[in-house]
């Protein structure tokens, strides 16, 4: 779902990069307020953890394997600013490690990922259901499905607009295989809550995910 | 984090990696609105010549580009199936057939080398300026101070807990674990374990990193400690009186204890799993407040208001180095300390070159901290507390996980520093050790101070079993006639270290 250097065209480049700067800077100004500073290295150690866990391959079916984004599950424990924030640098690390998305696109994929697909992800979980906390696994499920889809599809949009792929080719595809990825990525996040839920409730119970705090 | 980011870089240097980001993102963004092919293959021939001149082995360049190329050949291939004519038809078939659009396929090769030239230029210039280097760039290009250290911590932490996920996955395998699809539920039982059990542990140990950020000084929007008060010169360098703590919710884990630290000893606090050392340790730089009882530093008591001057005064060296060492680079890392004491950049670069000479790693100061062996990185943490020039010096189970060399080299560079004047109190389960090198002991179980004395009192066997640890080797060399205890006192005494090789006293009397 990385969009690569060199297939958007240079307005929509500096419209994705537009609105991506806007919102990493809202949830900057967001977080100063309400992270406390101490919780400052816990959110740098959970991006390591976000990074590293994106490294894990597991098998999809038929044949795909995906590994975990992170961004609903980050939304849901964190709230969606740190979330953002967290996603934001583990994106800019690939695109200078790994030539995973582009450093001029840089721009849409935060847009896309750590965005509008935390953004998706986390207002999906709170619709779903009046508790805002505590686990609710066919939530999560849905939200973690609903937040990869979003960012493919904004994803297939952006390209279209940029004239690289035509519309009717990138939406079906990105589409119906970010479908199947949501999937891996709902059972994957909510596997994960799952067992939070029973080794740390607190981590669940004591987060509000209606604020941008972390615990403490 | 950020602080440590912001040290040791003159204006120069960031005004010139300014200019340098600056012009690269100019010319990625000309790169990839070119749209003329023979361009762009020069463009992919000169930057892969870039590369190979920065010393990129062709394999290296190889894993860079695998990915990549991948998508390559899809783009080419989707846009060349779907684009519009004029077109090659390939297969001629009822329905649609399979044409290949001549435009779709030049449309493919174009973004295809934008992308290319895009990654080669990207990983020309990472080689170039190295992590520490482009961290700065985008400190001094604008990013928020908050998301540099999220890519900060990343950087440093990243490898860390991929290798720690690696190694549970391989414990799993060898326990019969094969994953099967994700939709199967004891697979995704399975992973979620996995993943939750790594993100349970990266959140204790980001809980860690920020208790040793506090231990070296750090505290933003405080007022930074003022010149020491006046201590009379006879005080003990550290004094516990009658010290009760329980963490919140759970009983006593320290009940009573008292212990006084001459200036210029060495003391050993020894003692099962769960006696309580670490938390009494916790004590002495004011991470744990007690419930009960007082901490005197230097004479001075340990309050709220004594908080910062005391951890100027009471280095501490925590167990795992990866908790302590945060900074992308081992000259950040040192410099962390001295940043938090508000030193002049002078002073503070003067007592980072003075610590790495010490423990004998200044041909290390700007490798990354995450390239560096387990041995490597103690020095550092090390080093980190030594530049902030503490009188005592607090170090968790300092030779834990250490090969024997290293083990007697840091028993060398301890008692450097002692005869330097420093107080040092470790806490260890090495019995050998706190023989041959304290000249006090304290010996902790169940929170409560079992016995406390001159190293002697480890020759008693039923005091030794009851705390769970053994008689140190040195007491089986005891001449006949002679006292253990007296023996091993004498011998603790006239011990002497080599760097390269560590006889405790009594085996070298005997040779």
């Amino acid at each position: 779902m990385h969009i690569p250097d060199g297939f958007l065209d240079p307005r929509t480049l500096a419209g994705t990069a537009v609105m991506g700067a806007g919102a990493v800077g809202y949830a900057t100004s967001r977080l100063k307020r309400e992270l406390d500073e101490g919780r400052v290295p816990v959110l740098a150690a959970m991006s390591a953890f976000v990074f590293a866990a994106q490294m894990v391959n597991f098998p999809i079916a038929g044949g795909t394997s995906g590994h975990l984004l992170g961004g609903a599950l980050l939304a849901i424990l964190f709230g969606p600013w740190a979330a953002c924030l967290s996603l934001t640098a583990v994106l800019i690390i690939q695109a200078l490690v790994f030539g995973d998305g582009g450093i001029t696109a840089l721009g849409a994929n935060v847009l896309n990922m750590a965005v509008l697909g935390t953004l998706a992800g986390y207002l999906t979980y709170r619709l779903l259901g009046r508790r805002p906390t505590g686990f609710r696994p066919a939530a999560a499920f849905v939200a973690s499905w609903v937040s990869v889809v979003v960012a493919a599809v904004a994803a297939a949009l952006e390209l279209a607009l940029a004239g690289a792929i035509p519309l009717r080719v990138a939406l079906p595809a990105m589409a119906f295989w970010h479908a199947l990825i949501g999937l891996g990525e709902g059972v994957i996040t909510t596997a994960i809550l799952a067992y939070l839920a029973r080794v740390r409730p607190s981590l669940l119970s004591v987060l509000r995910p209606e604020s941008a705090e972390l615990p403490s | 984090m950020e602080a440590a980011l912001t040290c040791g870089v003159a204006t120069t240097d960031a005004t010139q990696s300014k200019i340098l980001a600056a012009g690269f993102l100019v010319a990625l963004v000309v790169l990839v609105n070119l749209s003329r092919i023979p361009v762009l293959l020069g463009a992919v021939v000169l930057l892969l010549a870039a590369c190979r001149w920065r010393g990129i082995s062709w394999h290296g360049l190889a894993r860079v580009l695998a990915y990549p190329l991948f998508l390559a050949i899809t783009t080419i291939a989707v846009l060349g199936l779907t684009g519009s004519a004029p077109a090659v038809v390939l297969l001629e078939a009822p329905g649609p057939g399979l044409a290949i659009s001549l435009p779709g396929v030049e449309r493919g090769v174009i973004l295809s080398l934008r992308m290319l030239s895009a990654v080669l230029a990207v990983t020309a210039l990472v080689s170039t300026t190295g992590w520490p280097g482009l961290l700065r760039a985008l400190r001094h290009l604008g990013l928020p101070p908050l998301l540099t250290r999220l890519i900060a911590g990343i950087v440093r932490y990243g490898d860390l807990v991929h290798q720690e996920l690696l190694r549970m996955q391989r414990a799993l395998a060898c326990r019969g674990f094969r994953p099967r699809t994700v939709l199967h539920s004891g697979s995704a039982a399975t992973l979620g374990r996995l993943l939750g059990a790594s993100l349970i542990r990266t959140l204790d140990r980001g809980e860690r990193i920020h208790r040793a950020m506090l231990a070296r000084g750090y505290a933003p929007g405080t007022p930074l400690p003022g010149d020491p008060p006046s201590s009379g010169r006879e005080a003990a360098a550290v004094e516990v009186r009658d010290l009760w703590f329980s963490y919140p919710g759970g009983p006593p884990v320290l009940k009573g204890i008292s212990f006084t630290a001459p200036r210029g000893s060495r003391v050993a606090i020894l003692g099962p799993n769960g006696a309580g050392k670490s938390t009494l340790l916790f004590h002495l730089n004011g991470l744990l407040s007690p419930a009960r009882g007082e901490v005197h530093i230097l004479g001075r008591r340990l309050d709220r208001a004594s908080l910062l001057w005391a951890r100027t005064q009471v280095g501490f060296v925590f167990q795992d180095p990866d908790d302590q060492v945060i900074a992308p680079t081992v000259r950040e890392d040192v410099a962390f300390g001295p940043l938090q004491l508000g030193w002049p950049s002078a002073r503070v670069d003067e007592a980072v070159r003075r610590a790495l000479e010490l423990l004998e790693i200044s041909h290390l100061a700007d490798r990354p901290v995450a390239d560096l062996s387990y041995g490597q990185k103690r020095r550092v943490a090390l080093a980190g507390v030594l530049a902030m020039d503490p009188a005592i010096l607090v170090l968790d189970e300092p030779t834990a996980f250490l090969d024997p060399a290293a083990q007697s080299e840091l028993v060398a560079i301890l008692e450097t520093l002692r005869e330097s004047g420093k107080t040092i109190i470790i806490a260890t389960h090495d019995v050998d050790l706190a023989a041959a090198w304290a000249d006090r002991i304290l010996v902790l179980e169940g929170g409560e101070m079992l016995a406390s004395g001159t190293p002697g009192l480890l020759a008693d066997g039923r005091l030794v079993g009851r705390a769970r640890l053994r008689l140190p080797w040195a007491v089986t060399l005891t001449p006949s006639g002679r006292d253990p205890r007296d023996f091993l006192d004498e011998e603790a005494k006239s011990c002497t270290f080599r760097t390269d090789f560590w006889i405790p006293g009594p085996w070298r009397a005997r040779r």
